[in-house]
């Protein structure tokens, strides 16, 4: 039986039998995991034998409705449940709880041009879109099938875009499926391609994700995947919501635009200085 | 014509067929009647062969067939490919687009495996004598519409596949993606569409006298005679088995259908890509394998704010004897969730949590009534 | 990760969505010389090939002079039930509308090879059923022991 309880947590379950005159209806119970000790205030059940409780870790009482839990934060404890503040936050020190149009959602939209497309995503799905799958441990909505999804759709459009692009040399009426495969073509859907887009539209320190190892850089995190993996998200979550015509309006007009002011995937591309 | 009696010429090569070919636009017009003689009734070997080209004069009209074989490929004019008849019913049974050329669907049969030296050599020890495929240069050969073809097919089948079943773990949608367009699956199609292989050796065609239009309506790939000689086995990569030829074929001709319609409207392509491919029957529950379908269930319910997933017994039978058998229903709250059964307490528990997880993730939306109220990801335990 | 994949391949139901003629190939085979081709020989030569040819555009025809009795051989595609397989059947002194009926049975045969089909081999399917499997611990009212 290694159910100890941790010896911090044996002072302050003390401290609570203590003043438990004092507040009669207090009732200290356990998670039925046995790690877990939570209390709750109620009018009905009296407070247990004391004694019992801090010897007897079978004495656990499993009641399925709390108003009152204990939330550790800080150094990590075994068993105990962590206060979502301290890790529903994101590598840029953004809270996940604490998100409103002002610092979030019209940041992203206005960096992506989302209302010039008339393109109106909820905050719910924006904020999918934007969190990764390592995060809080996939108890939040996250973009993994969206950014299934949008990886194939983009690279179906950019091999459109490919084929059909003229070119003076040859005659214009053929389609160049020769210049599929070819590394300009690949390079446009390339996870650093994506990445860099990312980071010149500024838009990842709104990404919610876990890093690996929070003492190395962020690319040995692979910021890289986790960062295309939302701008492909993105184009997944505009083609389901929006339709087709929607989600190619906006790539013409975001990622494959040579004319744009800001950054697109081409304009990356074309960038001579650009290092794989 | 056929109606006179055939003239019998005689070669000096043996060879065990006379084919004459037909099909509906060429029939009454264009029968090809072949040449060569038919003398007796034996299997070409390639080893009697190599010995009759020590004639050089016969291998120089092998070498003009041959480099008339290559420049037909190298690009197939649209006039010839107009007379080959497994194109066009190829192009008929598929009720292919009319601005779908033949000479694209002859394109889309030639794989870039098929690639040899340009010019064609008499040492059977090369095996290059009795090649069954002759080099299609890069412009020519299948390539880039593969690419393109499965790009249209991953995305259709994805996104096909999304709104009906918006509910899948990505592992098993990943999975049932690949039910549908793996090399196998599309091999499966292009069987189905009745394409055909190139089996026949250059050597033997040259000998039957036949029509290049022949060649240029089989699938053509990487399979020369070297590999089904008596007890010898060639190891083919991947890239070069007859499956990922069917596969290139099959993509291939899709991408052809795209272009072909147009290219910006998708539509007829998709409606094609639906009626071939995603036509096909596959169950997505068979897909699953849970390794702790309880634990699965309670991190189900704790994200979804239902309550705690109790397992209940509600019928069982002889509990003491060899062969007890108990159902096992989960509930959550008064709902109940799923139900299995189990020749143990165990067993059946774990049934009922795996029934309920199995009608969580294939929840299937209604077509034209796709519930967009996306999913939230798969479980992580 | 909790669930995995298990490796399936999708399985043909030819009609469902396009539907394609099983039967894609015929080839005639006849011999030059024998009196046995006789009947094939005027199939040949009469007009009924080019109409059977222009009618259906999407099978492909295939006239091959071998010695030997006259044959039809049909090519069918893979099917739900079956492998690729070819049918031969021998079209020995049979007359020229005889040959025709053969090959009009192998063009709208389904490539299915014959067996003898038994009591309750009424439905194939590939769907489970519908109904469902009766169960003896489902039932309102239960036989106490």
């Amino acid at each position: 039986m290694n159910r100890r309880l941790p010896s911090n947590l044996n002072s302050l379950l003390l401290r609570c039998s203590n003043a438990s005159p004092n507040i009669p209806s207090i009732s200290l119970i356990f998670h039925h995991q046995y790690h877990l000790p939570s209390f709750k205030y109620n009018q009905n059940s009296g407070f247990p034998n004391n004694n019992n409780i801090i010897s007897n870790t079978q004495l656990c009482t499993i009641i399925s409705t709390r108003s009152l839990t204990y939330l550790h934060a800080g150094k990590r404890i075994n068993g105990l449940k962590r206060d979502p503040s301290s890790f529903l936050i994101n590598p840029h020190n953004l809270v996940y709880t604490d998100l409103n149009d002002d610092n979030y959602y019209n940041k992203i939209k206005e960096s992506l041009n989302l209302e010039a497309y008339n393109i109106g995503l909820t905050n719910d799905l924006l904020l999918q879109i934007f969190t990764h799958k390592s995060f809080a441990h996939g108890q939040k909505a996250y973009n993994e099938k969206f950014q299934l999804l949008g990886t194939h759709f983009l690279k179906y459009y950019t091999s459109v875009y490919t084929v059909t692009q003229v070119s003076n040399d040859q005659d214009q009426n053929q389609l160049k499926f020769n210049r599929l495969g070819s590394l300009r073509s690949k390079l446009l859907i390339d996870k650093t391609v994506l990445s860099k887009f990312i980071e010149l539209r500024k838009l990842n320190e709104f990404i919610f994700w876990k890093l690996r190892n929070p003492l190395k850089d962020l690319s040995y995190n692979g910021s890289d995947k986790v960062y295309s993996s939302v701008i492909t998200a993105l184009v997944g979550g505009i083609l389901l919501t929006k339709g087709d015509k929607k989600a190619i309006e906006f790539i013409n007009g975001e990622f494959l635009n040579d004319n744009s002011n800001e950054s697109t995937l081409i304009s990356i591309v074309n960038d001579k200085n650009y290092k794989k | 014509m056929l109606r006179n009696k055939p003239i019998l010429i005689k070669v000096s090569f043996s060879c065990y067929r006379n084919n004459i070919f037909t099909s509906a636009n060429i029939t009454s017009r264009h029968f090809h009647q072949t040449t060569s003689a038919l003398e007796k009734n034996i299997k070409v070997d390639s080893t009697v062969l190599a010995k009759n080209f020590q004639n050089a004069d016969e291998f120089n009209k092998l070498s003009v067939y041959y480099s008339s074989l290559r420049k037909t490929i190298d690009s197939v004019p649209e006039e010839v490919a107009q007379k080959s008849p497994s194109l066009v019913a190829l192009h008929h049974r598929l009720s292919l687009p009319k601005e779908f050329k033949y000479a694209t669907l002859s394109q889309c049969l030639s794989c870039p495996s098929s690639k040899l030296p340009s010019e064609i050599k008499n040492d059977p020890k090369l095996g290059v004598s009795f090649t069954k495929t002759v080099l299609a240069p890069k412009t020519s050969d299948n390539h880039g519409l593969n690419i393109f073809g499965k790009n249209l097919l991953t995305y259709h089948i994805t996104y096909k596949l999304l709104r009906r079943y918006p509910r899948l773990p990505t592992v098993i949608l990943n999975a049932a993606i690949d039910a549908y367009i793996s090399s196998e699956s599309l091999a499966s199609v292009g069987k189905s569409w009745g394409i055909e292989v190139e089996n026949t050796s250059v050597v033997e065609r040259y000998l039957k006298n036949e029509p290049v239009e022949i060649t240029i309506g089989k699938l053509r790939y990487f399979n020369n005679s070297m590999d089904n000689a008596e007890g010898i086995r060639v190891l083919l990569n991947n890239n070069f088995s007859e499956t990922n030829a069917y596969a290139l074929a099959v993509r291939s001709i899709i991408a052809g259908i795209w272009a072909s319609t147009g290219g910006e409207n998708s539509k007829d392509v998709f409606k094609f890509i639906d009626d071939h491919i995603l036509s096909r029957k596959l169950d997505v529950s068979k897909l699953f394998q849970f390794e702790q379908p309880t634990r699965e269930l309670s991190m189900l319910c704790k994200r979804e704010n239902l309550q705690r997933p109790v397992s209940k017994l509600l019928a069982e039978s002889g509990r003491n004897s060899k062969n007890p058998v108990f159902i096992i229903g989960v509930f959550s709250g008064d709902e109940k969730l799923g139900e299995g059964f189990g020749s143990s307490l165990k067993e059946g528990k774990a049934r009922a949590a795996t029934d309920a997880l199995l009608k969580w993730y294939c929840y299937e939306s209604l077509p034209g009534y796709e519930n967009i109220a996306l999913d939230k990801g798969t479980i992580i335990v | 990760m909790v669930v995995r994949a298990i490796k399936q391949l999708s399985r043909p139901r030819n009609g469902v969505g396009a539907y394609i003629q099983p039967c894609y190939k015929l080839v005639l085979q006849y011999c030059n010389w024998g009196g046995s081709s006789q009947g094939m020989r005027d199939f040949l030569t009469s007009k009924r090939l080019d109409k059977l040819a222009t009618t259906m555009p999407n099978i492909q025809f295939e006239v091959l002079r071998k010695s030997g009795h006259p044959t039809i051989r049909a090519k069918y595609i893979q099917g739900q039930a079956h492998p690729q397989i070819d049918k031969v059947v021998c079209v020995r002194n049979l007359n020229i509308d005889q040959v025709e009926n053969k090959m009009k049975l192998l063009l709208a045969s389904s490539g299915d090879v014959l067996r003898k089909r038994v009591k309750n081999h009424n439905v194939e399917s590939l769907n489970s059923s519908v109904r469902g499997v009766w169960s003896p611990f489902h039932t309102g009212d239960r036989y106490q022991v």
